[in-house]
């Protein structure tokens, strides 16, 4: 299991490489001269070259690639801000722990609620339960997630006071965050554990483990929902990549100092050093996420572990 | 026995499922209405009114009127123009693109395959909205600009399903004999490989259009996208947002509107894939 | 039916249907039979003619709905198993009756280890430790012809044939009276057929285990039956023992069946086949269900049941003719 880990970091080495050029081209389209950002619009020219030359801008793009690979990666530097000159790496660090809050907590709820309403509803199919839930359901991946929180905002802040609009502090701060954040992974999982539960209890040997005069439990718990959660974790994971876009747009509505927030604050600044890190950032966090998706989904299902603790790596199992 | 080919099968069984054809009713109607805004509302959209701002849904205003005293059922009926239309376009262009690398990728395999499986690796390792939020910054705000942003973040996607579905269909052995008798490469992936494909496509592309009009939504709110005083539905929400403590209702109608064609489209979606699956659900 | 004390299971006058909205299918009409301890009932018969549906409705393990058994007893040592409670099937499925299906390829749960498996089963009916229910499952294994270090793997770790004796250690870990195999050997390679159902034999015979055997394939009838059904349309149209059935056959599409066989002494000539298709489950003929195809239709056949009759000791036949001798009349 290990060897798996390892190679799998291994792996995410050129991923992230491959990140960092695919965004740095990107946002070197970015309308908008940094030197005037920083100076201001009165500057003459010379002290705007001068500016240029100081930020390394008027190199070649492939020697500002290189040398912003090489400070990323060896010093992991991303840099300072152009407006604030503040160092990025530092606010990044700084705001992780109310992105990661928000995140972590808005997981735990997509997979603590969504996957045992989605089996359910699936052990209970057609039934009233069934229907309403998932209703509610279609209804949660529907909506967008900020004018969910918005609303939220709107009746239990502003009209029943019991929790705050915005900002952070104690536990009360990620209560409404969290349920905007979460409640369309709470929903979508929730459609995937039923449809992936309704095929799975379809199986040939959920059939032979009724012929085993097994009870109806032990067939339910005990062979369809081990065969049925390996699909659902790969499902779980997309929604984690929800959860994280996601939070930039939350982050905003509720006026929480995180990662998403500065990234949108760079945006709207063209302030593009933070964004190019912020989002290097983002995407090395979400590496790491999925990586550990990859290790449980392992965990689950020996076919996978087999392949992978055996050495070689074979696309499917093979067998005589 | 009656035969029954298999499209036809596939549109009997979709026309069966209630939930589906309703929502492709409402989405009639939200195009419709979007199309013949003109016709149903006696405002302008940007037409001001300073006297009337910040008043509620009335008899003479349906969804009342905003900062600027624009009425917002005329705003929203013109913004539904922008909010289909984004998502509508985008998605066109990200399936003829994602239908290109795919085919290459699923039916030729080999190096080709490995190159564009790398990049859609790279791409799907930053977090879509992410992705989209940096793409959107690099071109600019604006219409098209967030049409273009769009497609770029929804073509490894559509990428992903058509070559899965195409390495699917390369199996099947009507190919072999299709090539033993030197039927030409292009021939057969437009007449045999990719007709039997496009089914998985159909449902993503689906999915993708509700998705987009969220995605351009969430984009507007934050800055990017479109803008004010655009009527677009998201961009209407973040025009909204300061006046949330006092004038809380400007803020039902875009998010509703947003949330009805999104789960008109996801109706859609679902009876698309029951119906597309030969293996019934019940 | 002889009143032979040894007979321990009776079906009677079993009908089950299928309704799936505005259709419904008939899947069994009025089966009976019975069989005695030790003893292989062959169910011989087309796909469709309701051999599996029969089958499972003996272990009650028809998807309900949309099956619905409409009438009839399985009586199982006099006890009719379709007035007990599901409580008690359980504890009669898996031990009192137990099933080989037809896919070994899906039959197995792919992320247990097959010992369990087996062990699972053992567990389940016998007040036994965890250590017990393993050691036998483990010699299960082995009289199957699996080593036991292989305990701890994985279905996907095996071939077909392999998965095919795990479900039938499985099948016969609790040594049960009856054993139902629907086509236990038509999914695998020919030349591990014979192998696993000489196997699944002796193993049966060890513990005095009755066998109904669904199959299609009359070599495999020949080797390991007692006793044969002909299914057709839902209905069991003859019935005997192997010997009469083999020598005699009756019905017109008992003829058919053996007609098809290619016969390697005659000279080489087209295949006798039936004409016509089975009949839609949903729309059956009026009277005799063979009557569409039957060369020998005549005017009684399609307008009334046709009863049952003993043509010889021990050999039934439901049909209007007297059951003249096969061999004379060939027809295709």
């Amino acid at each position: 299991m290990t060897k798996y880990i390892l190679k799998r970091l291994l792996w995410m080495v050129p991923v992230i490489l491959g990140v960092t050029v695919v965004i740095f081209f990107i946002m070197h389209f970015v309308p908008g001269d940094p030197a005037v950002i920083i100076l201001g619009t009165e500057a003459s020219q010379a002290e705007l070259q001068a500016k240029r030359e100081q930020l390394g801008l008027a190199q070649p793009f492939v020697i500002q690639l290189g040398n912003y690979m090489k400070q990323v990666f060896l010093h992991f530097d991303f840099g300072n801000s152009y407006i604030t000159n503040n160092s990025i790496t530092k606010e990044l660090l700084g705001r992780l722990p109310r992105t990661a809050l928000v995140g972590f907590i808005s997981i735990v709820l997509m997979l603590l609620v969504g996957i045992p309403l989605g089996i359910t509803a699936a052990v209970h199919q057609n039934g009233l339960g069934d229907r309403i839930c998932m209703v509610i359901a279609l209804i949660g991946v529907s909506v967008p997630s900020f004018w969910l929180g918005l609303l939220l905002v709107i009746t239990f802040s502003l009209r029943l006071g019991w929790l705050p609009a915005s900002g952070i502090g104690g536990l009360q701060y990620y209560v409404l965050p969290c349920i905007a954040s979460a409640f369309g992974g709470i929903a979508g999982l929730a459609r995937q554990s039923r449809s992936s539960m309704l095929e799975v209890i379809r199986s040939d040997y959920v059939v032979t483990a009724r012929a085993k005069g097994l009870s109806e439990r032990k067939v339910i718990y005990g062979h369809a929902l081990p065969n049925a959660l390996i699909p659902i974790i790969t499902v779980a994971g997309s929604h984690l990549a929800h959860i994280f876009g996601g939070s930039v747009v939350i982050e905003n509505v509720f006026s929480i100092p995180g990662i998403g927030s500065y990234m949108v604050q760079a945006v709207n600044n063209r302030d593009y050093t933070v964004v190019t890190g912020s989002v290097i950032f983002l995407a090395v966090v979400f590496s790491l996420v999925m990586l550990l998706v990859d290790v449980v989904y392992a965990f689950v299902d020996p076919r996978i572990k087999a392949q992978y603790t055996n050495g070689s790596r074979k696309k499917k199992g093979a067998g005589t | 026995m009656k035969k029954e080919s298999a499209n036809a099968a596939v549109i009997k069984r979709l026309r069966k499922n209630k939930t589906a054809m309703f929502g492709l009713f409402i989405f009639t109607l939200l195009a419709l209405s979007a199309i013949f805004a003109p016709l149903l509302s006696p405002y302008g959209y940007a037409t001001l009114d300073m006297k009337h701002a910040f008043q509620g849904p009335s008899a003479a205003h349906w969804f009342g009127t905003d900062d600027l005293g624009r009425d917002i059922f005329t705003r929203i009926l013109y913004g539904g123009r922008y909010s289909l239309t984004i998502g509508i376009i985008s998605v066109s262009f990200a399936l003829v693109v994602g239908v290109v690398i795919g085919t290459i990728a699923g039916y030729f395999g080999g190096r080709a395959d490995n190159l564009i499986m790398r990049f859609l690796d790279i791409f799907q390792s930053i977090p879509g909205l992410i992705l989209t939020i940096a793409i959107s910054a690099a071109l600019g705000s604006g219409f098209d600009k967030t049409i273009l942003a769009l497609s770029i973040s929804r073509i490894p996607s559509f990428a992903r399903v058509l070559r899965a579905s195409i390495m699917r269909v390369r199996e099947q052995e009507y190919l072999e004999a299709a090539e033993s008798i030197r039927c030409g490469k292009f021939r057969i992936i437009m007449k045999y490989v990719l007709p039997n494909s496009l089914a998985p496509l159909i449902v993503e592309a689906t999915m993708g259009v509700a998705n987009t009009v969220l995605t351009a939504a969430s984009l507007s709110y934050i800055g990017l996208g479109v803008q004010p005083p655009t009527p677009e539905w998201g961009a209407m929400l973040s025009g909204a947002k300061g006046y949330i403590r006092d004038y809380s209702y400007m803020l039902t109608f875009p998010g509703l509107f947003i949330a009805i064609t999104v789960l008109c489209l996801n109706m859609l979606g679902d009876g698309l894939r029951d119906a597309l699956d030969p293996r019934l659900k019940n | 039916m002889s009143e032979d004390k040894n007979i321990f299971l009776e079906i009677k006058d079993l009908t089950v249907e299928y309704s799936s909205g505005e259709e419904t299918v008939h899947a069994v009409n009025g089966v009976s039979f019975t069989l005695e301890r030790g003893k292989t009932l062959a169910l011989v018969g087309e796909t469709g003619a309701g051999k599996t549906t029969m089958a499972k409705t003996i272990m009650r393990i028809l998807p309900d709905p949309p099956a619905r058994i409409r009438g009839g007893q399985i009586l199982l040592n006099g006890e009719d198993l379709l007035q007990i409670s599901e409580a008690e099937m359980r504890k009669v499925r898996g031990k009192k009756i137990s099933m080989v299906f037809q896919d070994p390829m899906t039959a197995l749960n792919p992320v247990m280890r097959i010992g369990d498996q087996i062990a699972e089963v053992v567990k389940n009916h016998h007040n036994i430790t965890k250590k017990e229910a393993k050691e036998r499952a483990v010699s299960m294994l082995e009289m199957v012809g699996i080593t036991s270090e292989r305990y701890n793997e994985y279905p996907h770790q095996f071939s077909g044939g392999m998965k095919q004796r795990v479900i039938i250690a499985i099948a016969l870990a609790c040594s049960p009276q009856l054993l139902l195999a629907d086509e236990p050997t038509t999914a695998l390679d020919v030349t591990i057929q014979a192998q696993v159902l000489e196997m699944m034999n002796d193993l049966r015979k060890k513990q005095n285990t009755s066998m109904i055997l669904i199959t299609h394939d009359l070599g495999v009838v020949a080797n390991v039956s007692d006793d044969v059904a002909i299914v057709y349309a839902g209905e069991i149209i003859e019935y005997g023992s192997k010997r009469r059935i083999f020598q005699n056959p009756s019905h017109p599409y008992t003829i058919g069946l053996f007609g098809a066989i290619p016969n390697m002494d005659q000279g080489t000539r087209r295949l006798a086949n039936i004409e016509g298709l089975p009949p839609d489950p949903t729309h059956l003929p009026e009277g005799c269900r063979f009557h569409p195809r039957c060369p020998y239709a005549a005017e009684e056949c399609k307008k009334q049941a046709v009863p049952i009759r003993e043509i010889e000791a021990g050999h039934f036949l439901k049909c209007t003719r007297n059951g003249t001798s096969g061999k004379e009349e060939k027809h295709g």
